[in-house]
């Protein structure tokens, strides 16, 4: 690859771009499904505009506002498919994170009944730290 | 057969280089960078997504069926490459008549790589639920329209990539019921981890 689409530069900007895509999906997921360990904001209404705005933005500025020459070859697909695991890994990992830290004080309410507790649902009512805690507080069984 | 493939051909690749917005509306949208990502992005929301737990493993199903009908895809592609004559590019087979407003590829038109990468991840849903399978399949038909319209395949190389996209996912769906088990357990160690 050569020129402004092999460069370290457009490869930035792509994982830049499906990162802030993926981190805006997920608000507006979470925001969705209720998932309330998972968002960043009290009120799911602010999840629906942060996710919209952040992947219209995204798309917006990748493609209106960077070197980006759609004349010109871009990636070929095994980088390709590459960044955008690793930029998707990165997003859910910060989404996680960030999430555990906003709702750190996120009280879990009545222990979900035992079909609910299961996987993402936990989410509902604990932050992914707090989820991850309760699992190895019980070595490792649940 | 050749000749009403090039016709078609013709008359959709004629449509382009004549307003120069629409070119670059079906040249962003037909690219690599945009709806691929825009469907891995509503794949990982159908996979969060569900009523309950019930629907929502269906969904996650659905997500690992189409992803790996896509890595199937792509390896049937590269295998016919392989082993099939090269069919030159539109544009290197009629370098003079061809509308070519997307860069060059180098690699042989057919089966379209495109066309059977996406179609691959909407059947992957499709299996599991027909309605998000629909909906995916709708980018597909717009990358597939576009490449066509960019003059870089031809419809038939679109057709071979679909064929292939079903070919892909069928195997697929034969592995997944053979190896239930192996996917109820890496579904069952995601929940444990939170994640499915």
């Amino acid at each position: 690859m050569d020129g402004y689409v092999g460069s370290w530069s457009f490869v930035a900007e792509y994982c830049i771009y499906v990162f802030i895509a993926v981190i805006g999906m997920m608000q507006i997921i979470a925001a969705k499904w209720e998932l309330r360990g998972i968002t960043f904001f009290r009120n799911k209404k602010w999840g629906y505009v942060f996710g919209s705005v952040a992947i219209v933005g995204v798309f917006i500025w990748f493609f209106g506002f960077t070197g980006l020459n759609l004349k010109e070859p871009t990636f070929d697909t095994p980088p390709q498919l590459l960044w955008l695991a690793v930029s998707v890994v990165l997003a859910l990992l910060v989404t996680f994170g960030l999430s555990s830290i906003i709702k750190r004080r996120l009280a879990p309410g009545a222990e979900p009944n035992k079909t609910q507790a299961d996987g993402i649902e936990v989410l509902k009512q604990k932050t992914y730290w707090q989820s991850i805690s309760r699992f190895f507080n019980k070595g490792g069984s649940r | 057969m050749i000749h009403a493939d090039q016709t078609v051909f013709f008359w959709i690749n004629g449509l382009a280089g004549h307003v120069s917005w629409i070119d670059n509306v079906i040249r962003t949208l037909s690219c690599d960078l945009f709806l691929p990502v825009v469907t891995i992005i509503a794949l990982i929301a159908i996979w969060f997504s569900g009523r309950n737990t019930a629907d929502r493993i269906r969904n996650q199903l659905g997500v690992m069926c189409s992803l790996a009908s896509m890595g199937i895809a792509n390896l049937l592609v590269f295998i016919f490459n392989a082993i099939l004559p090269d069919r030159l590019r539109p544009f290197e087979a009629f370098p003079d008549k061809v509308h070519l407003i997307f860069y060059p590829p180098t690699d042989p038109s057919f089966p379209s790589n495109a066309a059977a990468a996406s179609f691959a991840l909407a059947a992957g849903i499709w299996v599991y639920n027909r309605k998000l399978g629909y909906i995916l399949s709708i980018p597909a038909i717009i990358i597939s329209f576009g490449r066509v319209y960019m003059g870089i395949h031809y419809p038939l190389d679109i057709v071979g990539g679909f064929a292939i996209a079903i070919l892909a996912t069928g195997i697929v769906v034969v592995a997944m019921k053979l190896c239930r088990p192996i996917t109820d357990w890496l579904l069952k160690q995601m929940r444990k981890a939170y994640l499915a």
